[in-house]
């Protein structure tokens, strides 16, 4: 479970994040959309506190992130974060990759580590992969590959910054599909995008982050429909979504 | 002008060449290691978030870059014994391999800083989303180092890395400053006591190029395995490939034998 409560963030004299506040339960699939710039992969960065906040607090499953003491190793296997450019280790195979932490933090075997990493891989459809390098696999390999990294360390949370930016339609499907059996698996899943047709095909709660202040735009996927929605959506230079995705 | 070879096979000479290049060889292999070790201690201390680790490094590592290598061989030979308290300077200069110990100390100094600003360079040229991405998988500083930065910038680092040991291979000659057996100095004393200093320093120039060239085609060599990815680098992952090429041999015979292979289930 995530939730922020009057997070306040600014870099220099710019506010970025105002009063941010949102609460999103084990399971749900929380979308952040809003103008570029707008704030939105900071808010994702002050979960797992890759980024300091001013104000406020973050808080996990009921604990306090911003506490004095939190460890923060073990908070960052909780808060699993996906990056819109994967950034999987380059020097490392895709099977590597996912062993790497297990071994290092979850101090697994390298044969027990590499038995979870492979059925993992399996599961995502990937085992014919799991020696390729991340420069030889495609956009969409890459990104299940990021999304078993941090799956493999079984967090509560999980974040995704633009999982589909760099995806086709086909692949957005397939995220979709994807993240919505995590969701299933009971991991609170909180989604940054631009894509609205992704955002109403996925998500349960949908939030808008205009000028550092995030609002609950309405609960449900027809909420994409409602003009006054898209009218903000168009003032943010976000794209309609289709209707029929939506329906 | 005659050359004399001759001179080279006599045994003194030949003793004494001998000597220096093994002196060479030592002094140069213990003062770049070490040097490796203390500029990577020295880099990561200047890229450390705390101000108390990286602003002593950084000037550190300014102050010691302007400074002359010899300066450091000579200081540590003659002005560090006079810092220390008087029992322990007067140990020290009684001791057979304190000249040595001062040249390999000088040297490793030295050559420490500029591993230290490469080193540095390297992993500034790492990706930000990577160094990121460690820190979310909830590494700790050490193993973001030793496992995500360090192999990268290795990889990175290698070409201006090989070319500053090659460096430091060569400045062990300034070692013979304080009278340490080294090869230069070895030349030195043939040259005086026979007055045919030219087959010896072309003997002292041909070990040289061989260890320079032996050096580099090292380094060319590492540099040509980081390209194909450190496959095979690390024995850390070494069980996991086997294992994954016995999965594939056993799903070839599966598939010889005409039986279907469960289907991979998607999620």
């Amino acid at each position: 479970m995530i939730e922020l409560n009057g997070v306040h963030k600014r870099f220099g004299d710019k506010p970025v994040l105002r009063d941010a506040t949102l609460r999103l339960a084990a399971g749900e699939v929380g979308m952040i959309c809003g103008p570029s710039g707008s704030g939105k992969s900071t808010l994702l960065r002050t979960i797992n506190r890759m980024e300091p906040i001013d104000s406020g607090d973050v808080r996990i499953d009921g604990r306090s992130v911003y506490e004095a003491g939190v460890d923060l190793c073990a908070l960052r296997t909780r808060v699993g974060l996906v990056f819109q450019q994967f950034n999987l280790f380059s020097h490392l195979t895709a099977l590597q990759n996912i062993v790497m932490p297990l071994v290092k933090v979850r101090r697994l075997a390298r044969r027990a580590a590499s038995a979870q990493a492979l059925s993992l891989l399996r599961q995502f459809g990937l085992a014919h992969r799991a020696d390729a390098y991340p420069d030889d696999l495609s956009g969409g390999e890459r990104q299940r590959v990021a999304i078993i990294r941090c799956l493999a360390l079984e967090p509560s949370v999980m974040l995704f910054d633009e999982p589909t930016s760099a995806l086709d339609w086909r692949l957005r499907a397939e995220v979709a599909s994807t993240l919505r059996g995590l969701a299933d698996q009971g991991i609170a899943l909180l989604v940054v995008t631009h894509d609205l047709d992704f955002a109403c095909s996925l998500g349960d709660r949908f939030f808008l982050l205009e000028g550092g202040r995030l609002g609950e735009v309405d609960q449900g996927k027809l909420a994409c429909c409602d003009p006054a929605f898209h009218g903000r959506l168009r003032q943010a230079n976000l794209a309609f979504p289709r209707v029929a995705a939506v329906a | 002008m005659e050359l004399d070879w001759s001179i080279l096979a006599e045994h003194q000479f030949r003793e004494l060449l001998l000597a220096g290049m093994l002196y060479t060889l030592l002094i140069a292999t213990v003062s770049t290691l070490l040097s490796l070790v203390l500029g990577t201690a020295l880099a990561a201390a200047r890229l450390a978030p705390s101000r108390w680790l990286a602003w002593p490094a950084t000037a550190w590592v300014t102050l010691a870059r302007h400074v002359p290598g010899v300066f450091w061989v000579l200081f540590f030979y003659f002005a560090f014994p006079e810092l220390l308290p008087d029992d322990w300077g007067m140990v020290l200069n009684r001791w057979v391999h304190f000249a040595l110990l001062a040249g390999v100390v000088g040297l490793t100094v030295d050559n420490a800083t500029y591993v230290s600003d490469i080193v540095r360079n390297g992993v500034l040229a790492i990706p930000r989303g990577e160094q990121e991405a460690a820190k979310c998988c909830g590494l700790n500083p050490w193993q973001q180092w030793t496992c995500c930065l360090l192999p990268v910038t290795l990889r990175i680092v290698m070409p201006p890395l090989a070319n500053r040991t090659i460096h430091n291979f060569k400045n062990s000659s300034l070692c013979m400053v304080i009278g340490v057996p080294e090869l230069t100095w070895a030349t030195q004393q043939i040259e005086s006591l026979t007055f045919r200093g030219i087959e010896a320093t072309l003997a002292a120039t041909l070990f040289y190029v061989a260890l320079a060239s032996g050096v580099g085609a090292w380094a060319r060599r590492l540099e040509r395995s980081s390209k194909h990815q450190w496959r095979g680098a690390s024995d850390v992952f070494q069980r996991e490939r086997r294992a994954l090429r016995e999965q594939r041999l056993i799903a070839r015979g599966w598939a010889r034998i005409g039986r279907r292979l469960p289907r991979e289930q998607v999620l």
